[in-house]
């Protein structure tokens, strides 16, 4: 045989090879799913499942994207502008109903009916019920609540209790202020009552949330903005306070890990923040830790036109394109999930910060043995008090029928809300003309965007 | 032969080829330029055409909805003293005092590193430096370097006495300030790069010459280097000035749009916004052209400018 009769037939076996290798690739239905936890503990449980969900069920697999969180709009945005979805995805509440009003996802009902309607949180199926025709279009894939994190040596330095949580602004301010001092005697401020994460996003979650906690919304019942009305005034007035007794001057270049640096370093006495940081004072503040003297407050303060405190809820939803590639499947996948063990293996890769969307895993002897809550039972505590009492609410959201604001991601991607709260606290503007600067802006981005009401 | 054969070759070239086959000569340059100018065309005029195009319309960044609006998304330019206006001023002053610096510390530098003296080339590399590290690590690098609790530079000012209290870099009267440093630092390279090359290429009988008439130092760097090095100077602040103008990636790391990012709001960070945070892709094209548009009124002034003084 000639050297190239060789080539040739190496050339034909190898083809043949491929054909063979694509024959039974295009056998199999590939359900693509984009979830936000890119930690390697929650891919390589999510891994475990999919192996499970693949031998359980021959001739589907399942391929996961691990999205940062931040990027993940974005790459929603592409998806949907090129016809390019995946089957399921993570995604914010918000998204969630504006999708589904738009015709874009598949009904989960039967998702919902496999784990149990009964057994799921009623602020779960609120935020994923739509009343309007009556169907799931989303689920959360864990949930979670927004606390204020203190910490108990700093509180019993400045005689103040570490056990009772302020009950309105007025008391917490006054505890903000006795927390900022100066250690060394210098004469100089190095330890700040409070933290505050500055990029726009965290600006505009403790806009919101205190906004809710003084009685008030950001749009009324048509739709149509309401920044210029008290309970928002004051809340920029107490954000100015906040900001000129309690917080550093640099708090507006703070990213959030920062405050959690902040709160473990001793630069700050009291952060807002999720149970995913406690790895982080593990970490950094080990010590603190030991001596439990790291806090979680199981409520907020109120504001002076406020009756209940409003917290956020972290609940980013799975759901379906109806025009994805393999729908059904992808459900089938989703039931997987849910299943009792599959889910607590999920849950307990980040379990402080995960918490099941499902009350039965809450008494689950294996769940309740998570080696995490050794140390940390007191957090999920504090969020199971607001779930199941306070009714947190997603990221911007203080009325439920919020949810049906088709320009809710345009309002939140703005700067509209940021840059009313900055001109206030660090350029000195007066309130109410920041919030009716605000107010115009949001009505003429409402307006351009084709979804004026009022 | 081979005689018959370059005879028979000769013969077939001289002899012309059927009316309908043939093809001009000069089109042969067409056809071989083609590729490029399609390249062209699809990678450069394409997009810039296709923004244009989206900005006469309202188009929303992902769900179907696109209008056409004509001029309107330009007309409301017009009216955005926040948004348009003050990211036109933010941005010239971020872009103007950054080449500035950028111009003066990379001169002074490529003059020093034109002298002879040991470790020069070593010099030449650690010059270089800042230019080949990517951003991000840049950004890192500074939050730190900066950080007025435990930043080197706080421990530096302050040990030298120069600053009795700690600076905060990053408050908002402060942060334009920290990004032109941070650029500065990050971008004068590219001024020493083209500098230094020119420099090396002066004849050194001008110095003598001048030295001679009695010329000190600061009179042969005006009558003598500044010359010399002018045309490059000229090609290195218009290219500067367009990279900082358009300047990204740095500001947005530092600061985003919101909160801080307030304060340096330059106009490709209020074009992200509009686009990708508000979703008004129309919006945003719009932004973007202005902005090209801008740069090429810009280029052509400059080049006027620089021509009549030429002629001068």
């Amino acid at each position: 045989m000639t050297p190239t009769q060789q080539w040739l037939r190496a050339g034909a076996a190898a083809l043949t090879i491929l054909a063979a290798v694509g024959t039974a690739q295009a056998a199999d239905k590939v359900v693509t799913i984009w979830h936000t936890e890119p930690n390697e503990a929650t891919k390589g449980a999510m891994a475990e499942i999919i192996a499970d969900f693949e031998k359980a069920n021959p001739g589907i697999k399942v391929n996961q994207e691990a999205i940062g969180w931040g990027d993940l709009d974005k790459k929603m945005q592409t998806a949907l502008a090129t016809g390019a979805l995946p089957d399921a995805v993570h995604g914010q509440a918000y998204v969630e109903r504006s999708l589904s009003a738009k015709g874009l996802l598949r009904p989960l009902d039967d998702v919902v009916a496999s784990v149990g309607e009964d057994d799921i949180y009623d602020v779960v199926k609120k935020l994923n019920y739509n009343p309007k025709d009556g169907h799931y279009y989303g689920l959360a894939h864990a949930i979670g609540t927004d606390v204020t994190v203190y910490r108990k040596d700093f509180y019993r330095e400045a005689g103040l209790s570490v056990d009772q949580p302020p009950e309105t602004w007025a008391e917490w301010l006054d505890q903000l202020k006795k927390l900022t001092v100066d250690t060394d005697g210098d004469g100089k401020i190095d330890r700040y009552g409070l933290s505050l994460a500055g990029p726009g996003f965290f600006i505009n979650e403790d806009l919101y949330m205190w906004t809710g906690s003084n009685g008030g919304r950001l749009f009324d019942e048509k739709g149509r903005p309401t920044f210029t009305e008290k309970p928002v005034i004051e809340v920029l007035e107490f954000w100015k306070e906040l900001a000129d007794c309690c917080l550093a001057p640099d708090w507006l270049s703070r990213g959030y890990l920062d405050t959690f640096a902040d709160l473990a370093t001793g630069k700050a006495a009291t952060i807002l923040g999720w149970g995913r940081g406690t790895g982080y004072f593990e970490k950094y503040a080990p010590d603190a830790v030991a001596a439990g003297d790291i806090g979680v407050f199981p409520a907020k303060p109120v504001g002076p036109s406020g009756q209940n405190f409003l917290t956020q809820l972290d609940c980013e939803p799975w759901m379906i394109f109806k025009d994805g590639q393999h729908p059904e499947e992808a459900a089938a996948f989703l039931k997987f999930f849910y299943q009792k063990d599959n889910y607590r293996k999920y849950i307990q890769t980040v379990p402080v910060h995960f918490f099941p969307i499902t009350k039965s895993l809450q008494e689950d002897p294996d769940y309740l043995a998570t080696p995490d809550f050794a140390s940390w039972k007191f957090w999920t505590d504090a969020q199971r008090n607001i779930i199941a009492n306070h009714e947190p609410k997603p990221v911007m959201v203080t009325e439920w029928d919020d949810l049906d604001l088709p320009f809710i991601a345009e309002i939140a991607g703005s700067t509209i809300l940021v840059d009313m709260v900055t001109e206030v606290v660090q350029g000195g503007k007066a309130p109410m003309d920041a919030a009716q600067r605000a107010q115009d802006r949001a009505e003429k981005l409402i307006t351009d965007l084709g979804y004026k009401t009022w | 032969m081979h005689d018959a054969v370059t005879q028979a070759q000769t013969i077939d070239h001289s002899e012309p080829l059927p009316r309908g086959r043939r093809i001009p000569e000069h089109w042969w340059g067409y056809v071989l330029l083609a590729p490029a100018v399609i390249l062209v065309l699809g990678l450069i005029l394409y997009p810039v055409i296709y923004s244009f195009w989206i900005s006469l319309h309202a188009k929303h960044a992902y769900l179907p909805i696109e209008n056409f609006i004509g001029l309107d998304n330009y007309a409301a330019l017009l009216d955005d003293q926040e948004g348009f206006w003050r990211g036109l001023k933010l941005g010239a002053i971020f872009a103007v005092s950054s080449v500035g610096l950028q111009l003066v510390v990379g001169v002074s530098a490529a003059m020093l590193l034109n002298e002879s003296f040991i470790g020069r080339t070593f010099a030449r590399g650690v010059a270089l430096f800042p230019y080949m590290v990517p951003m991000i690590v840049v950004v890192i690098l500074m939050r730190w370097i900066f950080n007025d609790s435990y930043g080197v530079l706080k421990y530096l000012l302050q040990a030298s006495g120069i600053v009795d209290d700690p600076i905060v870099w990053f408050s908002p009267d402060n942060v334009m300030l920290t990004l032109i440093l941070v650029s500065t630092w990050t971008f004068f390279p590219f001024v020493v790069i083209g500098t230094l090359a020119r420099l090396q290429t002066i004849d050194p009988e001008l110095y003598a010459a001048a030295k001679v008439d009695g010329a000190g130092p600061l009179r042969r760097f005006y009558h003598v280097t500044l010359p010399q090095i002018r045309n490059v100077l000229f090609v290195i602040v218009l290219l500067r000035f367009m990279f900082m103008f358009t300047k990204f990636d740095l500001i947005w790391l530092f600061a985003g749009a919101g909160g801080l990012g307030y304060y340096v709001r330059t106009l490709p960070i209020y074009t992200y916004v509009r686009t990708f945070g508000e979703l008004q892709v129309g919006a945003g094209a719009a932004l973007s052209v202005t902005l090209f548009l801008m740069l090429v009124v810009f280029s052509i002034f400059y080049f006027t400018i620089f021509r009549r003084d030429e002629q001068l």
